[in-house]
């Protein structure tokens, strides 16, 4: 089987990963205290990179191999991504640059979290359908299904941090989590229940 | 993004896209839906996957093409349909079935 295939550029990740390693350097030095969880968000995602590049996916590869790579690259993208937003926005409120109170880092917190899900919700569907499963149409559908779920949780988890009262935000951006996740799960027990 | 825009610019290549949102097909399958010349769609399969919301695998002696639509650019695809764009200049999709 020969393949047309441009492959997924590698620098998005690499950049994702550099950016979380950096930021994580940055809170090491500026809360040392916190050192064992800050060194294992920035040494995590680079050990895991250079697994996959160097071991798992080194060499000549197949087009299976290379379109499993790509996936694999958009995945490690989006946790850099998630991992990077609320490195940096506690980079940013414990360097002193940016003085706010605790309700507004949380709130600042919570809606990066959110912004983190929609991303990975909207890049998730990028990741074309695998041509050898036995049901491609009904992979597709699901796959899209999951995207557009985890895009509305990501979008009402950051607004309800954003605006509702600071008694209810958690609540509500919980709960506004826990629909689409149980929407989800129906969906995947049905598809598995007739495959 | 732009290129996204232009992709979805034309009634053409917004229904390749919806019938790729269905399910993964061959280049001949999708050039029979549409009463338009094999260079044409040809040209249309480059835009679209110029923009990046489209695949192509060569499988033997057919290229499949898969859609690479993000949840944005469905919602995208979607208010183009709706707002009807491109259509104005009165360039249909040439459908046949």
């Amino acid at each position: 089987m020969t393949a047309i295939h441009a492959g997924r550029s590698p620098l998005p990740p690499l950049s994702a990963v550099m950016a979380t390693a950096a930021l994580a350097a940055v809170m090491v030095v500026q809360e040392p205290e916190g050192v064992l969880v800050w060194a294992l968000a920035g040494v995590i995602l680079p050990v895991a990179w250079l697994l996959l590049e160097q071991i798992a996916f080194a060499g000549e590869l197949s087009r299976e191999r290379l379109e499993a790579r790509d996936r694999v690259r958009l995945a490690v993208t989006i946790a850099g991504v998630m991992l990077a937003l609320p490195l940096a926005l506690t980079a940013i409120f414990t360097s002193g640059v940016v003085t706010a109170s605790d309700s507004v880092e949380q709130r600042a917190l919570g809606a990066a979290f959110g912004l983190g899900i929609f991303i990975y919700g909207n890049w998730s569907t990028k990741a074309p359908v695998d041509l050898e499963a036995r049901n491609a149409a009904r992979d597709q559908a699901n796959a899209r299904y999951l995207g557009v779920c985890f895009v509305l949780a990501g979008l009402g988890n950051a607004l309800a941090w954003l605006f509702a009262p600071m008694a209810w935000a958690p609540w509500i951006a919980g709960a506004v989590l826990a629909l689409p996740a149980i929407a989800i799960l129906i969906r995947v027990t049905r598809s598995r229940a007739n495959p | 993004m732009s290129s996204v825009f232009k992709a979805l610019a034309d009634p053409t290549r917004r229904r390749v896209l919806e019938l790729l949102r269905e399910r993964p097909m061959s280049a001949g399958e999708l050039s029979d839906a549409f009463d338009v010349s094999k260079p044409t769609m040809s040209a249309h399969f480059t835009v679209l996957k110029e923009a990046g919301l489209v695949e192509s695998t060569r499988q033997g002696k057919s290229v499949i093409y898969r859609i690479k639509l993000s949840v944005l650019e469905d919602a995208l695809l979607g208010f183009a349909r709706t707002l009807g764009l491109g259509e104005a200049r009165g360039d249909d999709t040439g459908e046949t079935s």
